[in-house]
């Protein structure tokens, strides 16, 4: 605790009596409704004093009688004497250990700011009359929901579990799929209030050293309050903030983890988020979904292109459609030049127009159906469908076939299985159709290559963005368009690849 | 920091040596056999590209411009090497002036030029500033999916039922005569000649010693390509047609018609040249901003991107008062021109020797 937030009458320092400490404690725990002191007296007519956040250990591994009589056995009948005070506390710390079994963890405590620090991480405390230490037990009991499917990334085919709150949890979650002691996880406390665990994991051997030393160094130099979710380390770790691109994976699911752990990568478990950091990120990583491994690779590789083709096309749909009606008629087909012009006759707007107003209310729509409650939702989802699909054509206020091209679109992004690559390009389809509506095909064209510049300049952790297709990477690439057979696989070695220019 | 691999170096190069021969045709002068004089400027290319090569190879570490002072001293040296700024500078400014040209003219009939060229030259810029490996991994990117576009374009072309293979014969039916005309001084100079403004990318590759190689692959493939779209060219159009026509390779483009419905492709053509301009572009700036920064010993070459922008793009707007007279002066004025010879052939070849004679005296 940083000094200048120290209640005046708490000294910092522990003595032999009882309720000084007691009222040390109490004037920093002041207002905290629940901390919980449970007082006791020994049959020797000693006092103690067991001190524990309630909701945050269990209630069941420790138990005041069974404590009090723990005490009571490792005393000798007259243990006022001092020589007495030095044999229980070593009496007590054995006993305690083999009496309550391993799952907890004993420590004594000289410093009372640390005792505080035990506490509020969810330990138990235990202080005696005569003694200057405090006994703190480890009984961790955080309120946790059950695992469950995670909710952003399902799949047909697949282990159906998703990381949760607690990040005890979720390393159990990634250890029993890699039962070696390969799997490293080293803890960090992030945050000055939130005091937030952060687990640095990576098998040893498969992920390269200087990557794992850049991890730790980026972490190790966050200086932050709070850490709520993965997204505030995030920002603080990627290599370049003003790119719309997400450079770190973000996911639910722990076989992905675990798979990118396999290739080399670092996972970040955060507590208190199920959403776990795997760095470095890489573009081609983020368009792969864990079930195009557990599919027969034909299909997988054909999924692959169909979702490529979606990438494309929920970035250019849009912006073809203005670019083509407004520049390029001819390369339209006659026939279908003609049926689109029928149709928009009745239109007063330009077709960049008309795009954009479309394409705010779908964004619109949907960020409605994620905010709202579920029933409400389907309300949106109706009005939407009707205002957007029926209504406005009807009334001339737009196109049918940019409704089409609107909502091919839209589907085209519900194809991303990163959320947040889809978000990327959601929002990088805005310029692309100014650019479409200014300068046609050449406006589109000149966009696509400043993002690609950008995109190619990237580095997420010392691994350029695009790889493995710029640079190239001969063993890497039977794993990104498509999906090679897993025979083929197996000699792959570990990727990412580094030092690559 | 600027670091390409060979693979990065072969896209780079195989797209700048087809570069905008794409869109104008290439020794459309010799007609129906402008294909053999292709093959043939080629092999001649070959031996120009490897002098450029041979003269890096024998000044290790040092990059071609810097190759000057060092062999012909301060006093002579210096001056002919400040000569290939203001070249590569001019033909950047002939390759915006193309864009100046032909995107207007095809695609964006009411669009202002300057605006086009504005967005062109920001996208460069941006490039510039992102270095030549980000432009690497563009080309080495990029190459592949040139690579589809023109294999579906072909088989488009195939099936529009537009090609006549009778078009081609008989072979030589005028002689070698018209031949020799386009491949000296044209032929080797267009694309071949033009690799000078490589060589200053040439010390940014590794590993080391692929060059030569990686050089000579592109060469030999830019040649077959170019000389194949010829090919095509001719046997859709015929010798007469395919002389006159000021973008024979866009006119191919706009022949394609399947069923009706895949018609009218001449958009995509122009941005096929349109990637090609902006990476030839690209190394061109690239190739002055080295040299300036070699020549005056400056750290950061950031500096000179600005104003060698802004300089290329005053150049290609204001270089040629119309289509016509632009080509006109590409092909029959540019290519005799002493400047353009010298510092392409005679003065490399020179170069060479001495480096090598003197290499050899130091052994």
């Amino acid at each position: 605790m940083a000094p200048n937030q120290q209640p005046d009458n708490v000294a910092g320092m522990l003595n032999e009596n009882l309720n000084e400490n007691l009222k040390q404690f109490q004037a920093v725990f002041k207002n905290c409704a629940d901390i919980h002191y449970r007082q006791f007296e020994l049959k020797t007519g000693q006092q103690g004093v067991l001190i524990y956040l309630s909701g945050m250990v269990d209630t069941d591994a420790i138990d005041l009688d069974m404590t009090r009589q723990l005490i009571e056995s490792c005393m000798t009948e007259n243990s006022t004497s001092a020589e007495d005070s030095a044999r229980l506390t070593e009496n007590l710390q054995h006993t305690i250990q083999s009496k309550l079994g391993f799952t907890s963890q004993v420590n004594w405590n000289d410093d009372f700011y640390s005792s505080v620090e035990q506490i509020l991480s969810g330990d138990y405390a235990l202080l005696l009359d005569g003694m200057a230490q405090v006994l703190t037990i480890n009984a961790k009991g955080l309120e946790t929901r059950a695992i469950e499917e995670p909710a952003t990334e399902a799949v047909i085919r697949g282990p159906r579990d998703g990381f949760q709150e607690s990040i005890s949890t979720n390393m159990s979650l990634i250890r029993r799929r890699l039962m070696t002691a390969q799997l490293k996880m080293e803890m960090v406390t992030i945050g000055r209030l939130t005091k937030t665990e952060i687990a640095i994991t990576y098998l040893e051997g498969n992920a390269g050293e200087d990557l794992i030393a850049e991890v730790k160094k980026r972490i190790g130099r966050i200086q932050i309050d709070a850490i709520l979710e993965s997204c505030n380390i995030e920002e603080l770790i990627e290599d370049n903030s003003l790119s719309p691109f997400p450079q770190v994976m973000v996911t639910e699911r722990p076989d992905k983890v675990v798979g990118n752990l396999l290739e080399g990568r670092v996972g970040i478990i955060i507590d208190n988020t199920p959403f776990v950091i795997v760095v470095p990120g890489t573009f081609f990583q983020m368009l792969q979904s864990p079930e195009d491994y557990y599919q027969r690779y034909i299909i997988a590789s054909a999924i692959r292109l169909l979702r490529l083709l979606s990438v494309v096309s929920s970035l250019l749909l849009p912006s073809l459609y203005i670019a083509l009606t407004t520049y390029h008629h001819e390369m339209i087909p006659t026939m279908l030049l003609i049926s689109i012009a029928s149709s928009r006759e009745t239109v007063p707007f330009p077709a960049v127009v008309e795009a954009l107003v479309m394409e705010v209310a779908f964004e619109g729509l949907r960020e409605a159906g994620v905010r709202l409650p579920r029933p409400v939702g389907q309300a949106v989802s109706i009005v939407g469908a009707l205002v957007i699909g029926q209504a406005a054509v009807a009334a001339g206020i737009v196109s049918s076939p940019l409704v089409i091209v609107i909502s091919m679109t839209g589907i085209a992004s519900f194809l991303f299985p990163s959320f947040q690559l889809g978000l990327a390009f959601r929002l990088l389809r805005f310029p692309m159709m100014i650019a479409a509506a200014t300068f046609g095909l050449y406006g589109i064209l000149m966009l696509l290559l400043f993002m690609l510049l950008h995109m190619l300049s990237l580095q997420s952790f010392g691994t350029p963005y695009m790889t493995p297709l710029a640079p190239f990477s001969r063993g890497a690439i039977k794993d990104v368009i498509t999906r090679a057979n897993r025979r083929l696989m197996l000699k792959q070695g570990p990727h990412p690849s580094k030092d690559r220019s | 920091m600027d670091i390409i691999s060979r693979h990065q170096l072969l896209a780079i190069s195989i797209i700048y040596q087809i570069g905008t021969t794409i869109i104008f045709g290439f020794a459309a002068g010799a007609g129906k056999d402008s294909w053999l004089a292709v093959l043939i400027s080629t092999i001649l290319g070959t031996t120009v590209v490897s002098i450029y090569v041979s003269i890096t190879e024998l000044n290790p570490g040092l990059t071609y411009i810097e190759c000057y002072p060092k062999q012909f001293g301060k006093w002579l040296g210096t001056p002919l090497a400040w000569l290939h700024p203001l070249l590569f500078i001019y033909i950047a400014g002939r390759i915006v002036a193309d864009i100046h040209s032909l995107v207007p003219s095809t695609i964006l009939p009411g669009t202002p030029p300057w605006a086009i060229l504005i967005v062109f030259m920001v996208v460069i810029t941006y490039g510039l500033f992102l270095g030549l490996r980000t432009m690497g991994r563009l080309a080495e990117l990029m190459l592949p999916i040139l690579g589809i576009i023109f294999a579906v374009e072909v088989i488009l072309i195939i099936s529009s039922g537009v090609l006549d293979v009778d078009n081609l014969k008989p072979m030589l039916d005028k002689g070698w005569d018209r031949i020799w005309k386009v491949v000296w001084p044209l032929g080797i100079i267009q694309s071949y000649g033009e690799s000078l403004a490589l060589a200053l990318v040439w010390t940014s590759v590794k590993p080391k010693g692929k060059v030569p190689r990686t050089m000579l692959l592109s060469t030999v493939m830019a040649g077959i390509f170019i000389a194949f779209t010829d090919a095509m060219a001719v046997s859709a159009f015929g010798e007469e047609i395919f002389k006159r026509a000021t973008y024979p390779m866009y006119a191919l483009v706009q022949a394609i018609s399947v069923a009706d419905f895949i018609t009218q492709l001449d958009a995509t053509g122009v941005l096929y040249f349109c990637f090609m301009a902006f990476l030839k572009t690209f190394i061109y700036l690239f190739a002055t901003v080295r040299s300036l920064q070699k020549l005056t010993y400056t750290k950061n070459y950031r500096i000179y991107i600005l104003p060698v922008v802004i300089i290329a793009f005053v150049l290609g707007l204001t270089m040629a008062p119309n289509v016509i007279e632009h080509i006109a002066v590409v092909e029959k004025v540019v290519p005799y021109s002493p400047i353009y010879l010298s510092l392409m052939l005679f003065i490399p070849i020179i170069l060479m020797l001495v480096s090598w004679i003197r290499k050899k005296n130091a052994s």
